[in-house]
């Protein structure tokens, strides 16, 4: 049986009234997981507890073994964990570069952090903009450039809320490529919209909805699940699975 | 690249020849007047340190320079007479001042409250310690032979009650081992030694910040300023290094206290005061806050426009034959200058709040990185020129004009 | 310690909480409101000061009329400089608190050009009661009857009036409630009047019984701060919760002398020594380093660690 990077016991967020997360969830290190469900069904708050970014109200979470619930996000952070968040949040004033060496440098110390920002530099394909501050890339930019910052440190588990945002078909499919490329050292969980990408990663999905976990298996099991099909439909036909 | 390693150069030059020429070039008073305004720079210097660089705002880093040069002023007082130097004083009210900061800073930034809350905190902190000043006027208010005299500033007494001689604090003096006397640094007509060590200090002081921000902690702090969350999600304890960036602060603003009262001998509660608070904000937001060198260029100006503004006093007498509304406008304009300094200041705050300007040495920078050919060839040697002429004239009564 | 000592002790108390109330009332408001921190606001309480010893002694009206005169003019120029000035910076609360900085030095000038640098009183007719061997003002009671009239007239104002649903909508969610139809910029403006009226009325209230000089709002301005940092968000429940704990502490320190610490100045009647606590300076320091203590454990504030928990 292989090993359990991640290990969340009825993790709980309340706001308010309002119960946004309340789920049990496993994953396999080396494993690519998506993780999809309609908007507010609590993806990115499950993620911002995962990461420290925001304190669980209850539960736990188990990572590497150790539980690491209500730790902070910088220690989480050392243990091995990174984090691309929703909102693009690339450093906007330092250049594409020191945005990756900071990434790096907190793990791999100044040297091998500034030689190692310069490797990711090649591998997301920003070599050409190192120089210039990170608020002159266009999204689809900012989003390589944290999905660089999220892995640069060799994290053991990397958590991507929607990567592909904002980007076109050709854009997506370097971005797939990218993730698998990821993947083959690290686990990673990733957050999306669309079907397409979802069915080119061709992991384990997890369906969230309203805050718990609806259903989980391989695309085609989700497909094919009627449930699944509801709660999409119930939301708007705008997250109809496209073809 | 290389083109802005020419422009610094170029700019290092411009300032710094005018600056070294100064003491010859110049009667003492002039050294005197820039040797304040270099150590208000350096205070300013501080605050743009963690504000321009890392977003904290700290209305009250006056609160480390105040103590900073009351520190220095208690111990130099009392080793004075004893050792002759002032080392211990000079080191005391460095750790004094990075004290009081660190214990600030980790409440403040360990305890994670919001920066908003920050600002307050620091600003409370310099009035409080304001009004601790004023009152410590009672003869009972000394250590060892310091007395603390309340509003009229720090002075040392006679060791008893026979020998009541007051005297001063004293100037930064140092005595090392192999030196036959102590050699104090002064300025006056004779020694701008005092004046050296204040320009010697700025640059150390300027390239000490610039190199801390060019190393980790810098990038981290911009980072912070940036997105504090986004830092601490790629590992980096936050709070440790906004405390570590705001305890070096303190300890820089304390080395412009120190400098402070070492300059005038003199320091009194004035300097925790709202209104050295609020120059100090008015050095950095004039001068530009994304510029080292920013602090230095606001205090020159402001320091510059108020001792000017202080020296014209309109309408010496008012005429007895006046009518009354010439008499109120006169009377009117002269309150108005009296009090131009806090008025400059609030316009200043105000006005470049409001017009979103980056200060004056953004602009200037970019005018001479632009013009820099220009420069070389003219300004530099005009430059030169100048101030050779002067320190010809002052000094061998060479003079052209 | 005897029956009167007590009273006269829980008398100063209830004093210190009375003016840490006046004076963080108005500042609270429009924090807790606004989210932004308004730096001018010691100027409005010495403007409402001078607004009484305006109508006092240059225009010979009765002390009452100045009082109530005093918010009025007070809140006046709050919506001046609301409008002119800080509704261009709504969404940047640090450049906000950097333009009320400007604006508070503007003021000092400002009136110290018209009144000049003197400190001036007022004189007013109430005299001490008995507390036992203690003789006690009479007027610190009406002050903290006001303080409690204005709390109560504030929590009156915005939980049963039209303006104050208008208000806490706009609070809530700006964008929403101006989709309602409601018009925040003047639900701000108002609110920041208000907050300035406040300091207004704190000012004139406080006049008769501390000197009147311009620079009179620097001495209580960081007071005022501490108690609305620690207070927290909510605005009533922030401000009474935080004045009680401050005013209890400063009261106490500035009362008791807590130990003596030996020096070696040359005192009139030998010997120096430098009575650590029983001084108001001493009550302001307690209160500063109470404070941060307090903000170290509640980062949020009081009002903020109560509404965390439920
Ligand atoms: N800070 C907050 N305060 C109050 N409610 C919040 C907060 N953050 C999220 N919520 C609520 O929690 C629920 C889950 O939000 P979340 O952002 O996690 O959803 P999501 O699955 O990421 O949605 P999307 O696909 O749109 O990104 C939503 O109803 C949202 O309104
Ligand atoms: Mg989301």
């Amino acid at each position: 049986m292989p090993e359990r990077i991640l290990e969340v016991a009825s993790l709980t967020k309340h706001f308010g009234g309002l119960r946004a997360v309340h789920l049990d969830l496993t994953v396999d290190a080396r494993e690519l997981r998506c993780l999809i469900g309609p908007n507010g069904a609590g993806k990115s708050t499950f993620f911002r507890m995962l990461s420290g970014a925001m304190r669980p109200s209850s539960g736990t979470v188990r990572f590497q073994g150790r539980d690491i619930t209500g730790w902070d996000a910088f220690r989480i952070a050392r243990l091995g964990m990174s984090i691309k968040f929703q909102v693009a949040s690339v450093l906007e004033e330092l250049s594409v570069r020191d945005n990756l060496h900071l990434a790096a440098e907190f793990r791999f110390g100044n040297r091998e952090g500034r030689r190692r920002a310069a490797e990711m530099l090649e591998v997301v394909g920003l070599a050409e903009r190192a120089e210039h501050p990170a608020t002159w890339l266009s999204h689809g930019e900012k989003q390589w450039l944290e999905i660089g910052m999220a892995s640069v440190g060799e994290p053991a588990l990397i958590l991507l809320d929607e990567p592909t945002a904002g980007m076109t078909a050709e854009e997506m499919k370097k971005t797939v490529r990218l993730l698998k490329r990821l993947n083959e050292v690290a686990t990673v969980i990733v957050v999306e919209h669309d079907m397409n990408f979802i069915r080119m990663i061709a992991g384990r999905v997890t369906v969230m909805h309203q805050g718990e976990v609806f259903a989980e298996g391989s695309m085609e099991d989700i497909e094919r699940n009627e449930g699944v099909r509801a709660i999409y439909l119930g939301k708007g036909s705008q997250y109809v699975v496209r073809r | 690249m290389k083109r802005i390693a020419s422009t610094e150069t170029l700019a290092a030059l411009l300032l710094l020849v005018p600056l070294l020429a100064v003491p010859w070039a110049f009667k003492p008073y002039t050294a005197n007047v820039l040797a304040v305004y270099m150590i208000y720079g350096i205070l300013a210097l501080s605050l743009t340190l963690i504000w321009g660089y890392a977003g904290i705002m700290s209305f009250g880093q006056t609160a480390f320079f105040g103590i900073g040069a009351y520190a220095y002023g208690a111990i130099g007082l009392n080793l004075i007479n004893r050792t002759q130097q002032t080392h211990a004083a000079v080191l005391g009210g460095l750790v004094v001042a990075a004290f009081l900061a660190a214990v600030v800073g980790y409440f403040m930034f360990y305890g994670r409250i919001s920066d908003v809350y920050a600002s307050i905190i620091t600003l409370a902190l310099t009035l409080v310690l304001f009004a601790f000043a004023v009152s410590t006027g009672g003869d009972e208010w000394v250590i060892g032979v310091a007395r603390f005299g309340g509003f009229n500033g720090m002075f040392g007494q006679g060791e008893s009650s026979q020998n009541i001689a007051n005297f001063q604090i004293p100037p930064v003096t140092v005595w090392l081992p192999g030196m036959a006397q102590p050699f104090e640094f002064k300025i006056n007509r004779e020694s701008a030694a005092g004046y050296f060590l204040v320009l010697g200090m700025s640059v150390v002081m300027y390239l000490t910040a610039r190199w801390l921000l060019r190393a980790r902690l810098g990038r981290v702090a911009v980072g912070i300023r940036e997105n504090e969350a986004r830092v601490a999600s790629l590992g980096y304890d936050t709070r440790f290094y906004k405390f570590a960036l705001f305890t070096i602060a303190g300890a820089i603003a304390g080395l412009a206290g120190i400098l402070f009262a070492a300059w005038g001998r003199f320091v009194n509660p004035d300097r925790f005061g709202l209104g050295f608070a609020s120059s100090t904000v008015v050095y950095v937001l004039l001068g530009g806050r994304t510029s080292l060198l920013g602090g230095f260029v606001g205090a020159a100006i402001v320091g510059y426009l108020t001792s000017y503004l202080a020296e014209i006093a309109p309408f010496g007498t008012i005429p007895g034959d006046a009518t009354p509304w010439a008499r109120f406008l006169m009377e009117a304009g002269r309150r108005i200058v009296r009090e131009a300094p806090l008025l400059v200041q609030g316009a200043v705050l105000v006005g470049i709040v409001l017009a979103l300007e980056d200060g004056v040495t953004p602009p200037l920078s970019r005018l001479l990185t632009r013009y820099r050919r220009w420069a070389w060839w003219l300004l530099l040697p005009a430059v030169v020129f100048y101030f050779g002429q002067r320190v010809a004239c002052l000094q061998a009564d060479v003079c052209l004009f | 310690m005897s029956l009167d000592t007590a009273a006269i002790v829980v008398l100063e108390i209830l004093n210190s909480i009375t003016i840490l109330v006046l004076l963080a009332l108005g500042l609270a408001l429009i924090f807790g409101m606004m989210r932004i921190v308004n730096l001018a606001q010691g100027e409005f309480f010495t403007a409402g000061a001078f607004t009484v010893l305006t109508a006092v002694r240059f225009a010979h009206l009765p002390l009452w009329v100045g009082m109530l005169l005093a918010p009025l003019v007070v809140a006046g120029i709050g919506i001046a400089i609301e409008r002119l000035i800080i509704r261009r910076l709504y969404g940047r609360p640090l450049d906000v608190m950097l333009a009320t900085w400007g604006v508070s030095l503007l003021l000092i000038g400002l009136i110290t050009v018209i009144f000049g640098a003197v400190t001036q009183g007022i004189p007013f007719a109430l005299g001490n009661f008995q507390v036992g061997r203690y003789s006690y003002p009479e007027y610190r009671i009406v002050m903290t009857t006001v303080a409690a009239g204005l709390m109560l007239g504030v929590y009156v104002l915005f939980r049963y009036t039209a303006f104050g649903r208008r208000a806490r909508a706009t609070i809530a969610n700006p964008e929403m409630a101006s989709a309602a139809g409601i018009n925040t910029p003047r639900m701000f403006m108002l609110t920041f009047g208000l907050g300035a009226g406040l300091a207004g009325a704190a000012g004139a209230i406080m006049a008769p019984i501390v000197g009147v000089v311009p620079t009179m709002g620097v001495l209580y301005i960081a007071r005022a701060f501490i108690t609305v940092v620690v207070g927290g968000p909510v605005v009533l429940v922030g401000t009474l919760s935080s004045a009680s704990a401050l005013g209890f502490i400063e009261a106490l320190i500035s009362r008791f002398s807590l130990f003596q610490i030996e020096t070696a100045g040359h005192c009139a009647p030998p010997p120096c020594a430098i009575n650590i606590g029983g001084s108001a300076f001493f009550g302001q320091i307690a209160l500063l380093i109470f404070a941060i203590l307090l903000l170290r454990l509640l980062p949020q504030g009081i009002s903020g660690f109560w509404r965390q928990r439920r």
